[in-house]
């Protein structure tokens, strides 16, 4: 990127934050040209279940909210034959898929909070055929620059098998009740803007590629909070170890977390951690997990509490609520189900350094592009 | 400055920025591949490297002058294989297959491996049933 156009560019990505936290009609309208939720920082790397990209038919606008009631929330869904610990509590190991068609946010053509089972089976069939097309498009159609839509669709999940609807929910989001998330913060939109900056432009450094690149970090998989995976995604899977004083929470990429539920006290507030500071304990059959002492921009103010309902040996219910002022202008809570591998013998190891030779590989490419381009240059 | 004024300024503003595709792999593919050098290429297993983030298959393709080479082809990683219903039984040294792929930027002869089959194009395995997979729509309201 020239210097000229890096100004622009700041500049641009500073106006777009300031109208992205700008208030009232004003806002409404410039969301309806926000990124889709594919492209939000919570489901980047990931795969995201199934995007809000239909056209505009109503407007946010709606009757002032209820403050979220998880308690109600969770009660909406059906409970069968629960399989339970020695303890009493609900035996919720195992190994989950995070996989859903069910979209992040709310299409913004759909003002139904549920579509029926037919409709779901159509939708999981027609999802599963976009796979199979992504394949087998033609490799001769212009590919671009950036990327062919296609890539590795043949190993990821949706291809190999359908990505379910896990539950009717038109929407993960369930508060703002109009299942769309809350804007980004100026500072988060900034900071977005710079990674996808720097993950867009040749690689010079290791330093400049993504945290998901150099295998640090996935934003969206479990770790403390995760939404679901829609098809194209990969290491979409959890296990959960229930044991005495503690439950463990394996993600399949990258990080575990250890949830303490005896009641020890937390860290002092100058303590920050990437994973922040768990503490779980039960209200009835419901695991809720308050989350605190997190790093990072805001960390110190950022709140999340995450909650897991088991709502039958191969379903479990999954919700959370994140106050993240340095983040969102808005708390917002997420409800989906997850769903039980059964014939996965174990969660498969997801060591990404073990050969990341990726990074040496995207180096390489554009020291090669330098040399292309030095070599016309020269002609 | 009015609100009109505003809003058509967010418009613009909002169109040019670009925003980051979504970037399915661990990596970006445009950064290690070249989207206008697909290839195709027919040869026999050598390896299949079950390694994170990306498992990679090796193949000896022979040349037109009757040369072999020895190309590195990228797969998806370990978890997701096993997932789709991939063992170690299913892809042993010497079989056959043909890969679609995008050839590497920098000219090695590596390449990812968008789609790959037996010569007479079956699928190489069965897929996951997703056993567990919800049949019954558990978020119905009762």
């Amino acid at each position: 990127m020239r210097p000229k156009d890096s100004i622009s560019y700041a500049a641009a990505i500073v106006a777009a934050g300031l109208l992205a936290t700008a208030p009232s009609r004003l806002s409404a309208q410039a969301s309806q040209t926000a990124p889709k939720s594919s492209e939000n920082e919570e489901c980047r790397g990931n795969g995201c279940a199934a995007s809000p990209d239909a056209p505009v038919a109503e407007s946010d606008a709606g009757a002032p909210a209820k403050p979220y009631d998880w308690k109600a929330s969770f009660k909406e869904y059906k409970v069968g034959k629960v399989p339970r610990l020695a303890d009493g509590h609900p035996d919720m190991q195992g190994i989950w898929s995070r996989t859903t068609l069910v979209p992040m946010e709310r299409p913004r053509n759909q003002d139904k909070k549920e579509i029926d089972a037919a409709t779901a089976a159509k939708l999981e069939n027609e999802a599963q055929q976009k796979q199979f097309d992504l394949r087998t498009e033609p490799t001769d159609t212009p590919p671009g620059e950036k990327t062919t839509d296609a890539y590795n669709t043949f190993w990821r999940d949706g291809y190999w098998f359908k990505v379910p609807m896990s539950s009717l929910r038109t929407s993960q989001v369930v508060d703002p009740p109009n299942g769309r998330l809350p804007p980004l913060t100026l500072a988060a939109r900034v900071r977005q803007n710079r990674a996808a900056e720097l993950d867009n432009r040749r690689a010079t450094s290791y330093e400049d590629r993504p945290m998901s690149s150099r295998c640090i970090q996935r934003p969206g998989t479990p770790g403390p909070a995760f939404n679901g995976s829609g098809p194209g995604g990969q290491e979409s899977t959890l296990e959960i170890i229930q044991g005495t004083d503690t439950v463990l929470v394996r993600g399949e990429s990258l990080v575990s977390q250890v949830i303490y539920m005896d009641a020890r006290p937390r860290p002092a507030a100058d303590v920050h951690l990437q994973l922040g500071s768990a503490r779980g304990h039960w209200e009835g059959d419901t695991l809720i997990v308050e989350y605190t002492n997190f790093s990072g921009a805001d960390g110190g103010r950022r709140h999340l509490t995450a909650r897991y309902k088991l709502l039958d040996a191969n379903h479990l219910l999954f919700g959370y609520t994140s106050d993240d002022p340095g983040a969102r202008t808005k708390p917002f809570s997420v409800e989906f189900v997850l769903w039980k591998l059964t014939d996965q013998e174990q969660l498969v190891e997801y060591a990404c350094h073990e050969g990341n030779v990726g990074l040496e590989f995207t180096l390489s490419a554009a020291r090669a592009k330098d040399r292309e381009e030095a070599a016309d240059e020269g002609k | 400055m009015k609100a009109r004024t505003l809003f058509i300024l967010a418009l613009a503003l909002t169109t040019v920025i670009p925003l980051a595709p979504p970037a399915l792999a661990h990596h970006s593919f445009a950064a290690e591949y070249d989207a206008d050098k697909p290839v195709t290429l027919t040869g026999s297993v050598t390896k299949m490297a079950w390694i994170n983030p990306h498992s990679w298959i090796y193949i000896n393709v022979k040349k037109a002058d009757g040369t072999v080479e020895n190309w590195a082809i990228e797969a998806g990683p370990p978890g997701t294989l096993v997932r789709a219903g991939f063992t170690k039984e299913s892809l042993a040294n010497d079989t056959v297959i043909k890969v679609n792929g995008y050839r590497a930027k920098d000219g090695a002869l590596r390449a990812n491996g968008r789609d790959i089959t037996l010569p007479d194009g079956r699928l190489l395995f069965v897929g996951g049933s997703s056993p567990g997979a919800p049949k019954d729509f558990p978020g119905t309201s009762k």
